[in-house]
């Protein structure tokens, strides 16, 4: 008697009914973990911890984009022309870093907005950018920097009255952006990805009320 | 023989093809480069909306403006009429640049501070009506030598801080200088923006 005949797709389904289906995601599940191991494992990679240049008031720190000296630093209750605008109700005052920068790029640099260099100065322990960028010596509010010539700017951020105090060491981190060029449809570039490369210690001077002008 | 006429005239069109080829400019750049407009001292130049007529171009020790504002440093400054062709919105000088050797400076905005018609930078302008102003380019004091470029152009909306971009899709109004050649001065005040007197 001949065996019954078949047909080849039985005969593959009655052979992929013995493979063991059910294996399948623990397999699955084993060998990404194995290739994430041998990559590092799904733990963080620890950041290469990068020391960060230590400096003092009136020294620079140059990266591609900038240079960047942070002179002075001053609390004071209020300050016009800073665009930054402390409420003293709520007994707010102003930290004010003047910092001199230099365009050391080919072409102007905004201080603020998108693509502003408004990153590269911040207070440590305070994410946020100043409140207010103007010349020190027109009060150009959010300047161009021009690049090749040096300019003094006044970065200005509103704070609880008790957070700074007179004499009280300042520590101003100074990040380095990277350039970005765009590779589809454009070809245009752009300072990206701030990242800490240094740590100006300055100490406050607690300045009052200012004058008044 | 009709199988082999047809693989001649094949290679002919194929060869034909690759001249075409060769023969067409690089086109995605093309697309969206800024066709230029060569200015002369003293002479209207006119692009494709704006048109400007410059008639001094100092090299200044310090400038100041109306509405008391005032720079120290080094400054070229460009005295100039300008127009509009077609129409007045858009109707700007939106974007002026110095191109030096190895940088581009953009017209300062910091005169405009104290007084919104202390340059021409962004004043509104009118058809065939001209206007006189100033445009004022702050320079590193080292970089009054050779040869650079003055540009000229509406704003397209992409802000002043890339050259390449905010030129794209318009005219742009040239003039070529040589800088060591530019009458220097001190403290010289921007011309405010005002009609041009009849």
């Amino acid at each position: 008697m001949p065996t019954p005949r078949v047909s080849r797709f039985a005969r593959l389904r009655a052979a992929t009914d013995r493979v063991p289906t059910k294996w399948f995601a623990t397999i699955g599940t084993v060998l990404f973990l194995a290739a994430t191991a041998a990559f590092g494992g799904l733990a963080d990679v620890p950041a290469e911890a990068k020391a960060l240049e230590q400096l003092a008031a009136g020294e620079t720190h140059t990266s591609p984009q900038l240079a960047i000296t942070v002179e002075r630093a001053v609390l004071i209750d209020s300050l016009s022309g800073t665009g930054a605008f402390p409420d003293d109700e709520k007994g707010e005052r102003l930290l004010v870093l003047l910092v001199e920068m230099e365009n050391l790029w080919d072409r102007p640099l905004a201080t603020f907005g998108s693509e502003g260099v408004q990153r590269a100065v911040l207070l440590e322990g305070d994410a946020r950018a100043a409140d207010g960028i103007v010349r020190e010596d027109d009060q150009t509010f959010t300047p161009w920097l021009q690049p090749g010539v040096p300019a003094v700017l006044a970065f200005s951020w509103v704070v609880p009255g008790g957070a700074y105090a007179d004499e009280q060491p300042l520590r101003v981190v100074l990040s380095d952006a990277t350039l970005y060029q765009a590779q589809l449809l454009s070809s245009r570039e752009s300072w990206v990805d701030p990242a800490p490369a240094a740590v100006v210690t300055i100490p406050v001077d607690d300045v009052g009320a200012g004058a008044q002008s | 023989m009709r199988g082999l006429r047809g693989w001649l005239l094949g290679v002919l069109l194929l060869i034909a093809a690759w001249f075409v080829a060769a023969a067409t400019p690089d086109g995605e750049a093309l697309m969206t480069d800024p066709f230029t407009v060569t200015a002369a001292v003293g002479a209207p130049a006119v692009g494709d909306n704006l048109a400007v007529n410059i008639r001094e171009i100092v090299v200044s020790d310090g400038v100041s403006a109306s509405g008391g504002w005032q720079a120290t440093g080094t400054w070229v400054v460009v005295d100039l009429d300008a127009w509009t062709v077609r129409t007045e919105s858009p109707g700007r000088i939106g974007v002026a640049y110095l191109v030096l050797a190895h940088r581009t400076i953009a017209a300062s905005e910091r005169p405009l501070t104290h007084d919104s018609a202390a340059t021409i930078l962004d004043a509104r302008l009118h058809v065939d009506v001209p206007q006189k102003g100033s445009l004022a380019f702050e320079i590193p004091a080292d970089a009054v030598r050779g040869t650079a470029m003055l540009q000229i152009a509406q704003d397209n909306g992409a802000g002043a801080g890339d050259p390449t971009l905010s030129l794209e899709g318009g005219s742009v109004i040239e003039l070529p200088l040589s800088l060591s050649d530019l009458p220097t001065v001190s403290g010289r005040a921007l011309t405010p923006t005002d009609w041009v007197d009849p």
